[in-house]
């Protein structure tokens, strides 16, 4: 009796759907990792321009492909994909010093986030590993919380 | 998940030993699934930012100055007007200065000074220094918030070596300007020689 209620426990643990969060690997095409330079949105400001608007960095991608690696328990069936900025970005000091928004060519949705935040990033079915789409990312940085480089890393599982 | 699975297929004599090491398992599983997986990055570098500083030295009439040009102002005074005061020349100048400090950053902020200087070279020894000064009143399209360039009675400072005419400070990006259209003067209070005789004032910027 003992021996029978402990292993149904761990079978509802593991059932749980916020435990089953899977993370999956990514990476951009053809260059796995990628180098922008940001611009000033606005490269000349007077004395009583917007603080804020005057020390906005604005840096955009183009449109690249982003590959996730599907594992293969999950291939044919229908999946949600979550994408997650770290709150802890690194050369970025407060959350509301970075905003990332981006646009999708394919099967990926559109959207926007700051550190700390998830979102939906895809949903349907997958036929084969890795689930290919193109994004067009655009950041807006407020240099005055922000560090000269900053490294931009979201993890995508799948829930 | 794949644990259980792995568990129900073990032969009944070691289930209640692996119950609880499964508990365990489930556990550790827990663990496991919070750690990211390889993810590439993008790295995002801020441009570039550093002070800036421009001095535009033009004649009145040019419009569209670039950088600081030489320019000639001069005065001829007839033998009834020598030593009867203060007379001015022609054409006017404009004068303007501007400075923008370095947008801040990382939640440091930036300062910057530029200093505008004056200093007279190669002046005939007929006419003292001293005699020549300026008359300054606002540029008609100066930017906003510029700072005018007061009106001098006296460029005796500028005699011996540059002489600070004024300052202004920019913080974090913003510009700031310092400016006029001057008029230069001559004091005409003593008996000139006859003759042309020249001086040149020679502005600088300085930004720290």
């Amino acid at each position: 009796m003992i021996r029978w209620s402990l292993f149904a426990i761990a079978l509802t643990l593991a059932a749980s759907p916020a435990l089953a969060a899977t993370p999956i690997e990514s990476d951009y095409f053809p260059a796995p990792n990628l180098n922008l330079e940001a611009r000033w949105l606005l490269p000349n400001t007077q004395l009583d321009t917007d603080p804020t608007l005057a020390h906005t960095a604005i840096a955009q991608s183009g449109f690249t492909e982003l590959r996730l690696f599907i594992p293969p328990e999950f291939i044919g069936k229908p999946i949600r994909i979550a994408m997650t900025v770290p709150t802890s970005t690194e050369g970025i000091r407060a959350a509301n010093a970075f905003e990332v928004e981006w646009r999708s060519q394919g099967v990926y949705l559109a959207g926007s986030t700051r550190p700390g935040g998830r979102v939906l990033f895809f949903e349907g079915v997958v036929d084969s590993s890795p689930l290919r789409g193109l994004i067009d990312y655009t950041f807006r940085i407020d240099a005055r919380a922000a560090d000269t480089s900053i490294r931009f890393e979201p993890q995508y599982e799948i829930e | 998940m794949s644990n259980a699975k792995r568990v129900a297929a073990v032969p009944e004599q070691t289930r209640q030993k692996l119950a609880r090491g499964a508990l365990g398992l489930a556990c550790g599983a827990l663990l496991l699934i919070s750690s990211p997986a390889a993810a590439d990055w993008i790295k995002i570098t801020l441009p570039k930012n550093d002070s800036q500083l421009q001095l535009r030295v033009a004649l009145e009439t040019d419009t569209s100055p670039r950088g600081a040009l030489p320019t000639a102002v001069s005065r001829d005074l007839l033998p009834a007007e020598i030593g009867t005061g203060m007379v001015t020349g022609a054409p006017n100048i404009q004068v303007e200065m501007g400075l923008r400090s370095a947008k801040k950053k990382a939640q440091t902020s930036t300062t910057a000074t530029g200093t505008l200087m004056v200093q007279a070279r190669n002046c005939a020894p007929e006419i003292p220094v001293a005699d020549f000064g300026w008359l300054s009143s606002a540029l008609p399209k100066g930017p906003a918030g510029t700072v005018w360039i007061s009106s001098l009675a006296s460029l005796a400072g500028a005699a011996a070596g540059p002489m600070t005419v004024a300052s202004i400070t920019s913080i974090d990006g913003a510009e700031a300007w310092l400016g006029g259209l001057l008029t230069f003067t001559l004091a005409n209070t003593t008996i000139y020689p006859a003759g042309t005789f020249t001086c040149t004032f020679e502005f600088t910027a300085a930004l720290q």
